[in-house]
């Protein structure tokens, strides 16, 4: 009996440690440079960089010269081509989306990527290498992108989105984010009117203006998308607001605001895109 | 004869409240569908429908154990067999789900109060201390509940009634574990009127038959009892299985193909190269029970029982912000149909679409890891966020389903002479359920705020509306912290219950009744902005008085046949599970909630030949105003959303056979049998309530006269899904020297899927534009003619409107139904008696031995529609097919299980 009675106490005290250690525990990962589980760490750091103006008027200069208003032309990179910059979109509202947009010293390019919650690897100020070859290149309705062709129902072949699998093979990671060092570039009438199709996109800010529609939301529960333009003097800048962004119900404001954003091209159409709501911010 | 007018009292009082009506107070007066149009965003997110924990399903546990109820001691063969035979299929008595079968011990009812489900975890491990078990059908006499249609079994945990000696045990299985070892002792009797009985368990795997699933689990019972002389006796037992388990998931059959198994699990995913599991049930339910019995007379015996139990039940599950992306490795944009609508065959695959197919295909089949959760990549989207200064993009909750209950049970039996016997009870229960989540781990994230990310996306981050919980609003969340939800659920239960039996040779009759009362209360710990007025706080409390009274009648002209009829009719207060709308956010109870009937008919003829033994029954069961609520993310509409549909008509009937046959005294065959339907036979009213209450679908409007309709669930003719209606099974035993030896054929078929009531909505039927009007013309067959044709409606459902306005018929979506097929079973056992009452005994099961992988358990329609939403009004078509992509369960492959057993 007493023997049963250990054994008993034994088996006990066993299952019950046993048990007690639970099977579930998982230590928190630490990540370096190099070894990031998000793009293609074999991109090497130290690749031979082309600048993003020099990607558009040296290497491909002939891209952006056609006289159409609505240009569609691309080329696909065949070469060894680098560009590195830092993440200057975010998609978390929705109201930029499936794209992000990198800025070196010289300019911004932005790249279709058919992925949503692209800031959740590739937030601002997130340094990245970016392997050109195998990808195209080209004009969007005038404005630079990085793309992958696709055959439009309406257009033919143009440029479009990168699929998440192979974009993940063509990005690189360097080091940790730094919202820091971004910032835009502060855009003027006269320097809004000097801009050629190939200074498009930049990440900017307009300060001191006003949107027509102050008081309206920015955009109304329609699934569409809703132009709100602000004027700089005489240029007219067309914010693009997606009904699918989280600010969209928000209302706009009246007074006068700064805002900042991706300033692209549509055709002849300068648009400014808002990334958050964060972006429109009251004029001191 | 004080015996007697209180039975008498008892009938008629069941068959008096069988009609009353549902009496309640205090109830705020309702609003069901506080729903404003606003913000149909972009729908990026989809958490598969959500399921309710597994316990709740009772799919708890292994197969086995899971249907153990009806196993043993019971009179009827059929009910004995089927538990154990037909488990791997999960097959369900009758069709009826487990809350209408009771699981008592010492005559307390341990069914959870709020799902009305026995949670088989709570004995998981325990088998040797769960033995002594006596299993009725619903028309079977006994001596401790008035039973429901299920049937009930009580389990006798008194320390006494264990063998004397010590038993141990040890397991190998490829099923959920892989190892087990059990130990039980039992003192007896002891001649100083003690008895004490101890059992202890362990089942363990690393890594279970299914991928990436893991086991841990302990299990203990101790048990004392005390008898003074023949009159009383008293008895204490507790036990309890403390459970760490990971969950398998069910998946579509294109996510079955690609990754060339039907036993996939998305669940896991690799961490640092580790196998983690986001599905991780943690559970623990001590009880204790005490009973005091006492022996008035030799005639008349009084038994006792107080019971408490403390249950702790959370499941686990990934949880993402913002707008992240969907971490579920089978989230249907990532599998390759998603690419294009390979369902149309007038699609035209452009070198676009197959391109996008093909990296689809790829990423799915390349490796493992491209079809599991990628665990490295959650933490480093944290690992960004942090640097940032944002939230944490992706964490694991934990969902919490605690509960404390307290009864408290007294059973008298008497009996009268040898013909007439009189037995009955009071049972009352308190019960405090505890549902909340926890942040269980924040995946290295350094914050989380507890908003609600649809409503922040929908209204702002800044608004109202987005906070969880306006008393404590934008609070920072820590790991181990409440939030999401918060709020107990009280269900307090009195019951009475009576049974007079009469049995003189060839006749018996057995009359029963109850009468029962229930409370129902929410009671909400957070203020949360979507409901703010009806989240804090008390919901009021609903009262419901039920009852019902059966008759079962038996003739027995001679010793070989017994003829029986039974019959009866009750009223069940609906599940607090069931009676509020939307139980996490709000505290409005379902509009117009009722009184659940059920009646219950059945016929059996039973034979006794020389070697022969055999019974067969014939079952009809309808039920009427039941209540049933599904709780899932809505794709279609971004939202989380409860639809609960009141007033539902059901009818379960069929035939039931078992039989024995005595070729020699060592070998006999074994048949039994279920042949049955289970249908829903009308179109219950619906409510559609959205966890955050921006979302909205149109009401449905008649398309003739432009009036708002009810908005019901076309679901007549629906089947109960997730069990084979057809189960058969033909057994041989042999048993020589010792060794025992057994093989079963079991054949399963019509099994079907568990229908989306959502699907079969009568708005989504108007949004995918299937209500037809007559133009009031005639067709060929003088029939009015409505456009469509009959094969069409039956495939995709429709609803004919008359050119008048009125409903002609309404046709609900075709539910999809799994291959039936054959599986064996063998087995082979040897015992060896030792010197001194010592023996070895040796088991060996193997189930499924011709490894048939193709036995579709059942699983769930996606609750969503095929077209997109804008602004609650449909657009196109998605590339997507959710109809046609319906989740499934497979029964486990070729597994076996070996036991060594030594008792000494």
């Amino acid at each position: 009996m007493k023997r049963h009675t250990f054994s008993m106490l034994s088996l006990l005290t066993t299952a019950l440690l046993l048990s007690a250690c639970s099977m579930n525990q998982f230590d928190d990962l630490t990540f370096t440079d190099g070894s990031f589980p998000y793009g293609n760490n074999a991109i090497p750091a130290d690749a031979p960089i082309t600048s993003i103006q020099a990607l558009k008027t040296e290497k491909y200069p002939q891209l952006f010269q056609s006289s159409s208003l609505y240009n569609y032309q691309y080329t696909t990179v065949v070469e060894d081509l680098y560009i590195s910059g830092r993440i200057v979109s975010n998609d978390e509202s929705g109201n930029v989306y499936k794209t992000i947009a990198i800025a070196d010293e010289t300019g911004a390019v932005v790249i279709g990527v058919n992925a949503t919650g692209l800031y959740s690897f590739l937030p601002m100020g997130q340094k990245v290498i970016v392997s050109l070859k195998g990808l195209d290149f080209g004009a969007y309705s005038n404005m630079p992108e990085v793309g992958k062709a696709f055959m439009s129902d309406k257009y033919g072949l143009q440029l479009g989105r990168i699929s998440q699998k192979d974009f993940e093979q063509h990005i690189r990671l360097i080091g940790s984010p730094e919202p820091s060092a971004i910032a835009p570039e502060e855009m003027t009438e006269a320097k809004l009117k000097s801009l050629k199709a190939t200074d498009y996109p930049r990440y900017v800010i307009l300060k001191d203006v006003t949107f027509a529609d102050g008081g309206q939301p920015y955009a109304p529960n329609d699934g569409a998308t809703e132009d709100r333009y602000i004027s700089v003097g005489s240029q007219k800048v067309d914010c693009r607001m997606s009904s699918y962004a989280n600010f969209a119900q928000s209302i706009i404001p009246t007074g006068r605001v700064n805002v900042t954003g991706l300033l692209t091209l549509y055709g002849s159409t300068k648009q400014l895109l808002v990334r958050v709501a964060d972006d429109i911010t009251p004029a001191q | 004869m004080k015996n007697i007018i209180l039975l008498v009292f008892l009938l008629a009082g069941g068959v008096l409240t069988a009609g009353a009506q549902v009496v309640v107070t205090d109830e705020p007066t309702g609003q069901q569908n506080n729903q404003t149009a606003s913000g149909q965003a972009a729908a990026e997110n989809d958490e598969s429908a959500f399921t309710f924990t597994e316990s709740q399903l009772g799919e708890d546990d292994d197969a086995i154990q899971s249907v153990s109820a009806l196993t043993s001691s019971s009179n009827d063969i059929f009910l004995r067999e089927v538990g154990y035979l037909f488990s791997p299929m999960r097959f369900k008595v009758r069709a009826l789900d487990s809350k209408y079968n009771d699981v008592l011990v010492n005559g307390v009812l341990m069914n959870d109060a709020e799902t009305g489900r026995f949670s088989y975890g709570m004995i998981g491990g325990l088998n040797d201390a769960t033995r002594n078990q006596e299993g009725v059908g619903s028309f079977e006499t006994n001596r401790f509940a008035f039973t429901p249609v299920g049937g009930a079994s009580n389990i006798n945990m008194r320390a006494s009634q264990y063998a004397t000696g010590s038993k141990a045990s040890v397991s190998a299985t490829n099923r959920n574990y892989i190892a087990r070892a059990m130990f039980t002792h039992s003192t007896g009797l002891m001649p100083n009127g003690w008895a004490f009985t101890m059992s202890a368990s362990y089942r363990w795997a690393n890594e279970g038959v299914i991928e990436g699933t893991f086991y841990n689990a302990f299990g203990y019972f101790l048990a004392a009892q005390k008898k003074w002389g023949d009159r009383h006796s008293l008895s204490l037992s507790t036990w309890g299985a403390p459970t760490e388990r990971a969950q398998q998931s069910a998946a579509t059959e294109e996510a079955f193909a690609l990754a060339g198994s039907h036993y996939y699990n998305p669940y896991w995913g690799y961490q640092n190269g580790v196998k983690r599991n986001a599905r991780v049930v943690t559970s623990f339910e001590p009880t204790a029970v005490a009973t005091w019995d006492f022996n008035i007379n030799d005639d008349s015996r009084l038994s006792t029982s107080a019971s408490f139990k403390y249950s702790n039940y959370g499941t686990t599950a990934l949880g993402w912000n913002g707008n992240a992306a969907d971490p579920r490795p089978d989230y249907y944009k990532k599998l390759p149909s998603s690419a294009y609508n390979v369902w149309d065959a007038t699609h035209v695959v452009t070198a676009d679409d197959y391109a996008a197919w093909q990296s689809l295909y790829d990423t799915f089949t390349g490796s493992p890891a491209g079809r599991q959760i990628n665990w490295d990549q959650l933490y480093f989207a944290n690992h960004q966020a942090n640097a940032v200064g944002g939230e944490a993009l992706y964490y694991v909750e934990e969902r919490h389903n605690d509960q404390m209950a307290l009864n408290l049970t007294s059973t008298y039996s008497r009996t009268l002479n040898r013909f007439n016997r009189l037995v009955g009870g009071v049972a009352l229960s308190a019960t405090q359920g505890m549902h909340y989540k926890t942040m269980s781990d924040l995946l290295g994230a350094n914050t989380y705020i507890d908003v609600d990310k649809f409503a922040a996306r929908d209204y702002g981050r800044g608004s109202q509306l987005a906070q969880n919980d306006l008393r404590n609003p934008d609070r920072r969340i820590a790991e181990g912290d409440v939030f999401g939800y918060n709020y107990n659920i009280y269900v307090n239960k009195a019951r009475a219950w009576g049974q007079y039996s009469f049995n003189n040779g060839p006749l018996a009759l057995v009359l029963s009744g109850q009468v029962t009362g229930t409370t129902l209360e929410r009671f909400g710990f957070m203020q949360n902005g979507r409901a703010a007025d009806r989240s804090y706080g008390s919901s009021g409390v609903a009262k419901f008085l039920g009852g019902g009274g059966k008759a079962m009648f038996a003739w027995r002209p001679n010793a070989r046949n017994v003829i029986s009829l039974n019959a009866g009719y009750q009223k069940d207060a609906p599940l607090a599970y069931n009676a509020f709308i939307a139980n996490r956010t709000r505290s409005d109870f379902v509009h117009d909630l009722k009184l659940e009937g059920i009646f219950s008919a059945e016929a059996s003829y039973a034979l006794t030949a020389g070697p022969f033994q055999g019974r067969v029954a014939g079952y009809y069961i309808r039920f009427d105003n039941a209540v049933e609520q599904t709780a899932f993310y809505n794709d279609s509409q971004s939202h989380f959303t409860y639809l609960t549909m009141n007033g539902i008509e059901r009818t379960h009937y069929g035939v039931e056979a078992a039989a024995v046959m005595h070729v020699t005294s060592s070998l006999y065959f074994t048949f039994i049998g279920n042949v049955g339907e289970a249908l829903y036979t009308n179109n219950p009213a619906a409510v559609l309530t959205y966890e955050d209450a921006s979302a909205y679908i149109a009401s449905p409007k008649n398309p003739v006269t432009g009036q708002e309709e009810q908005l019901r669930v076309i679901a007549e003719g629906c089947r109960v899904g997730s069990t084979p209606l057809t189960a058969l099974s033909l057994g041989v035993d042999y048993n020589v020297n010792g060794w025992y030896l057994g093989a079963n054929v079991n054949y399963y078929d019509r099994v079907f899927i568990g229908f989306s009531p959502y699907n079969r909505l009568t708005n989504i039927y108007q949004a995918n534009q299937k209500c037809y009007v007559s133009d009031g013309s005639i067709d060929e067959n003088g029939n009015p003619s409505y456009g469509v044709d009959e094969a069409t409606l039956l495939e995709n459902g429709g609803i004919l409107y008359n050119a008048d306005g009125t409903i002609n018929k309404a046709y609900s979506v075709r539910q999809q139904q799994c291959k039936g097929g054959f599986m064996v079973d063998a087995n082979i056992g040897h015992n060896i008696r030792l010197k001194k009452g010592r023996s070895v005994s040796i088991n060996l099961t193997v189930n499924n031995l011709l490894n048939n992988t193709n036995m579709c358990t059942g699983g769930y329609e996606q609750s969503r529609d095929d077209l997109y939403y804008e602004d609650g009004v449909a657009g196109e078509a998605r590339t997507y097919v959710f109809s046609k992509n319906p989740k499934l369960y497979y029964a486990n492959a070729l597994n076996a299980f070996l036991n060594v057993g030594f008792k000494f």
